[in-house]
């Protein structure tokens, strides 16, 4: 499929232009086509996003435009051309001019994107350098020419680079001139000088206009006698700034285990963007991310790239988000692409019938649909009537109470002593029998922590779990082996909480055994049973782990979940690791299991946009707290808290304006 | 940086204490009476046979003697050995040429094996790798003593390329041949862990990055995988140089070198306690004293350490 539409840009040269791209990659299956005949067009300053879900061929087609493909990848046939070059035809060195200058990369796990073993700063610099931009050396040439000439004026010149230490001179000047305003205003006026006042980018030119237009009159004059110049390090730090990392100067020094993720994605945008690259490409450059981190550090990239007029080529698995953040969507699905065209025109309309399916189950737009249908008066409960999700919750009885939970964990301090960390303070819930209780929160929130304790797994240092009218915290170890039937775990990491060495069958069977249920042969019908009951086929029974895809491998975490029919099913973000559409039919499934078997569930997410789906009532938690609880719809339309809202907000695509016409999917 | 260094240094105290303390609680215990022995045939006369045994301090309680033993130690006095000769001249002859010989074979083992390992490891899977795969699985499978006697008739008897024994000339070029045979399965191992760690490392996500900076090949190999890649080797390399000077022994016997392995198999075949006490404590200092060059190294190394 060609591009239908060449949005306002028809007329000027495209940046990028990839046609009938195909790649392949050697295995000892044969060869794999992970890219077939797929075409691409960016223009200067445009945002494009590709999206699709893993294996699409997304990540492949990005990595192919900086020739960085892994292993055997290898581009079979079409062409790549940026700017007037043929990648797919350029030599060694023209590759390596290209990479980092013309073309920046955002990676996408800022855990391991990081050197550890130099520090952010250096790692920087190291952009700058290969790409020939030495702000030392050219400092030095407008000094010497400053010199030679004996002209004053020449430092302060249009191309003298403001410094650190100049930059600091000059806000401690800017402070005493507004002494006499008030202390609101000058904070607010000193954060703005801060702002924009940017190390090793800002010219000292144009430090005396900015200056003025903040209403420091005499700016000429201080900047005239600045005696320091801006070298790399001072380049550096603006870098850093820029992507939004504060007080930079001394974080540049910094190595990477000491950031936070955040931190660490912003370091690779100042990476990304150091040489000044026509194009970036950012892939999933913040799925590692928490929601309002991420939306954040995207709102961040936006504005910088819009400024710097750099063009954007995203890769996303999240239609929502692509939708939000970028003018041009590119669907890619089994490697090729499907379709193509202006965003909002994608998500009002969707032509093929994969478009389709992801625009009807991405989780922040079945939010947002639901809340624009609330605006336009539609009955919440027939939406979500889509997703099996019954919505109310009857006056039931309380299967789970947590009581004033508290959670203490002593830390190795730096040095002497131990620090004590209230990972969990003083949280309390009730979970009603047969429906869902959502907690909310980013990570370190200590929501896992609550999840812990709820299993047993973990201790309580304060508080109690009364499940079924009887303390836990009272049983004997008979007991508890009892307990642990009625309720039952679903983790996060499809791969890695099923055992590779064990076959389907065995999985599925093993919690039967270890509690002596049935004879061989019953325990084999069950199984048969419980594989029908999470759709899956009888026959996946004699597979290994490996053989089958994420989705799949959650069906059976959640199947053997089920095999000693508990009461309470503790879901640790049980959809997170999993794609739209198949996170889309697991919560599907856990719908239909929970009005068919009646199940509890305590659903651990950070993900707002999958509550919605399924939970009746939610709590969100920030810093080990509860610190709001109400029923969904409650959450949803009116949230109490600014930390709420601000989650809420984070969803991708809330910026979009759905219409409801959109509704039957 | 400097309480990581101060907390190093203070760990090698009860490591040094256990460590001698268990060499002296071993010779101790060994079977068979060292006085009785001095006297041969005919026996010693009690008073003698006292006489002697208040001299060497047998006399008296283990933990005196192991006490008096420490104090000989920070003193750098460490007695006398059965013949009448000071012990500290038997180390003062034996120990120079040994710790020679090992740092001359450390130094090899590690340009040799690093270099070859970084090449094998970027060209992993290709005929260079399999091959020095193959050789280096020949050296490790080969015992010492043929790699030193093959080389030692080719290299110094055949081709006289280099002094076929070394004797008393304790010079570089002298000592070269022996530390290239001990060297040589160290060597192996080295080339083979740093191919492992590099070919690792060049696919990290991090070398992506920094690839995709705009980094020349080179500089992405030698700034951002090479250094990552020296972890592991350097952790080997530290326990390395107390393997190299304790087993020297086979080479030094090979080439003549009247080393720390050929005093200490003499001192322990003719059971004189004070000696080989003495050899071994000197052995665990500088095995401690290589593994805080190690930890050392390590922090420089990978700055995520500094900091524990």
């Amino acid at each position: 499929m060609t591009d239908t539409t060449t949005t306002e840009t028809t007329g000027t040269k495209p940046l990028l232009e990839i046609r009938d791209l195909s790649i392949d990659f050697q295995t000892r299956g044969g060869p794999v086509h992970a890219v077939i005949g797929a075409n691409l067009t960016i223009y200067p300053g445009q945002s494009v996003a590709i999206v699709g879900e893993s294996g699409s061929g997304k990540s492949t087609t990005a990595h192919a435009i900086i020739d960085l493909l892994p292993g055997t990848g290898q581009v079979t046939s079409g062409s790549i051309i940026f700017d007037g070059v043929d990648i797919t035809k350029a030599s060694k060195r023209e590759i390596v001019n290209l990479r980092g200058k013309s073309i920046g990369l955002v990676p996408q796990d800022p855990m391991s994107n990081l050197n550890p073993v130099w520090s952010i700063g250096y790692q920087v610099e190291e952009g700058l350098r290969a790409n020939g931009i030495d702000v030392s050396r050219g400092t030095q040439r407008v000094l010497t020419r400053g010199l030679a000439e004996t002209e004053p004026a020449a430092f302060v010149g249009e191309d003298l680079l403001l410094s650190g230490d100049a930059k600091r001179t000059l806000l401690g000047l800017l402070r005493e001139e507004l002494s006499s305003r008030p202390e609101h205003d000058r904070e607010l006026i000193l954060a703005r000088a801060d702002d924009t006042l940017v190390t090793g980018s800002t010219t000292r030119g144009e430090a005396v206009t900015i200056l003025e237009g903040l209403g420091m009159p005499s700016a000429t004059g201080a900047v005239e006698k600045l005696t320091s110049v801006a070298k790399t390090k001072d380049r550096v730090a603006g870098l850093l700034a820029e992507a939004g990392l504060p007080d930079a100067e001394r974080r540049a020094k910094q190595y990477p285990h000491e950031f936070s993720g955040g931190m660490r994605q912003r370091a690779l945008i100042a990476i990304g963007l150091a040489a000044r690259p026509k194009l970036l490409i950012a892939d999933e450059p913040t799925s590692a991310l928490d929601v309002t981190v991420q939306r954040k550090i995207l709102d961040h990239l936006g504005d910088l790239t819009q400024e710097l007029g750099t063009a954007v080529l995203f890769i996303t698995h999240d239609l929502g988000l692509a939708a939000e953040r970028a003018e041009h969507l590119v669907v890619m699905y089994r490697g090729r692409v499907v379709e193509s065209g202006p965003s909002r025109e994608i998500l009002a309309n969707p032509q093929h019938a994969y478009t389709k399916r992801l625009v009807a189950a991405a989780p922040s737009l079945a939010s947002r649909r639901i809340q624009s249908a609330k605006a336009a008066g539609v009955e919440v409960k027939e939406l979500l009537a889509q997703t099996g999700g019954d919505g109310v919750a009857e006056a039931r009885d309380d299967v789970l109470v947590a009581e004033n939970l508290t959670k203490v964990f002593t830390i190795r301090g730096s040095g002497r002593g131990h620090n004590a960390f209230k990972a969990v303070d003083d949280v309390s819930f009730s979970l009603k029998r047969g429906t869902t209780v959502a907690l909310v929160g980013e990570s370190g929130s200590g929501k896992s922590t609550v999840a812990n304790m709820v299993l047993n797994l973990l201790e309580p240092t304060e508080g109690r779990i009364i499940f079924d009218g009887v303390d836990m915290t009272s049983l004997g170890k008979k007991e508890l082996f009892s307990f642990r039937r009625r309720v039952q775990p679903i983790f996060q990491n499809p791969y890695g909480s099923l055992d590779p060495m064990y076959s389907i069958f065995r999985t599925i069977e093993e919690p039967l055994r270890v509690h002596k249920v049935g004879s061989p042969k019953e325990r084999e019908t069950r199984v048969r049973e419980l594989l029908d009951l999470v759709a899956l086929p009888q026959s996946a029974m004699r597979r290994f782990p490996n053989e089958l895809s994420g989705g799949q491998r959650q069906r059976v975490a959640i199947a053997r979940a089920l095999a000693l029919q508990p009461e309470v099913v503790v879901c640790d973000e049980a959809v997170s690791a999993l794609d739209v559409l198949v996170q889309a039919q697991i919560l599907e499934l856990l719908n239909d299991l929970q009005s068919e078997l009646g199940l509890s569930y305590l659903f651990i997410t950070h993900d707002l946009a999958v509550v919605r789906q399924i939970a009746d009532e939610v709590c969100v938690m920030s810093k080990g707290k509860i610190i709001e609880r109400a029923t969904t719809d409650e959450v949803f339309d009116s949230p109490k808290e600014e930390y709420t809202r601000e989650l809420l907000g984070a969803i991708p695509g809330a910026s979009l304006q759905l219409g409801t016409e959109d509704l039957a999917v | 940086m400097v309480r990581y260094l101060g907390r190093r240094v203070l760990q090698l105290i009860p490591v040094f204490v256990g460590a001698t303390l268990l060499i002296y609680a071993m010779v101790f215990a060994m079977p068979g009476d060292p006085i009785a022995a001095m006297g041969g045939d005919r026996g010693l006369s009690p008073a003698v046979a006292e006489q002697i045994r208040a001299q060497y301090n047998l006399d008296k309680p283990f933990f005196v003697q192991y006490l008096l033993f420490l104090k000989g130690i920070f003193t750098l006095d460490f007695g006398v050995s059965f013949s009448g000769q000071p012990i500290m001249e038997v180390v003062a002859a034996a120990y120079p040429v040994t710790l020679k010989l090992a740092l001359m074979a450390l130094v090899i083992e590690t340009v040799f094996g690093v270099f070859f390992g970084l090449i094998a490891g970027l060209r992993k899977g290709k005929f260079f790798d399999a091959s020095l795969l193959f050789v280096s699985l020949i050296v490790i499978a080969a015992p010492t003593f043929v790699i030193g006697f093959l080389m030692q008739f080719l290299v110094g008897v055949k081709w006289q390329l280099l002094p076929a024994t070394v004797g008393t000339d304790h010079s570089v070029k002298a000592l070269l041949m022996p530390a290239i045979v001990l060297g040589a399965v160290s060597f192996a191992y080295v080339l083979r862990l740093t191919r492992t760690s590099v070919a690792e490392n060049l696919s990290a996500d991090h070398v992506r990055t920094a690839t995709a900076k705009g980094l020349p090949r080179s500089r992405v190999v030698s700034v951002h995988v090479l250094r990552n890649s020296l972890i592991p080797v350097v952790t080997y390399l530290g326990a390395d140089l107390g393997a190299l000077m304790g087993g020297a022994i086979v080479t030094e016997s090979i080439f003549n070198i009247k080393g720390v392995g050929g005093t200490l198999y003499g001192a322990i075949i003719r059971g004189e306690p004070a000696t080989v006490v003495s050899f071994v404590t000197i052995l665990v200092i500088v095995y401690l004293i290589g593994n805080l060059i190690v930890d050392l190294l390590y922090a420089v190394l990978d700055p995520r350490i500094r900091y524990v």
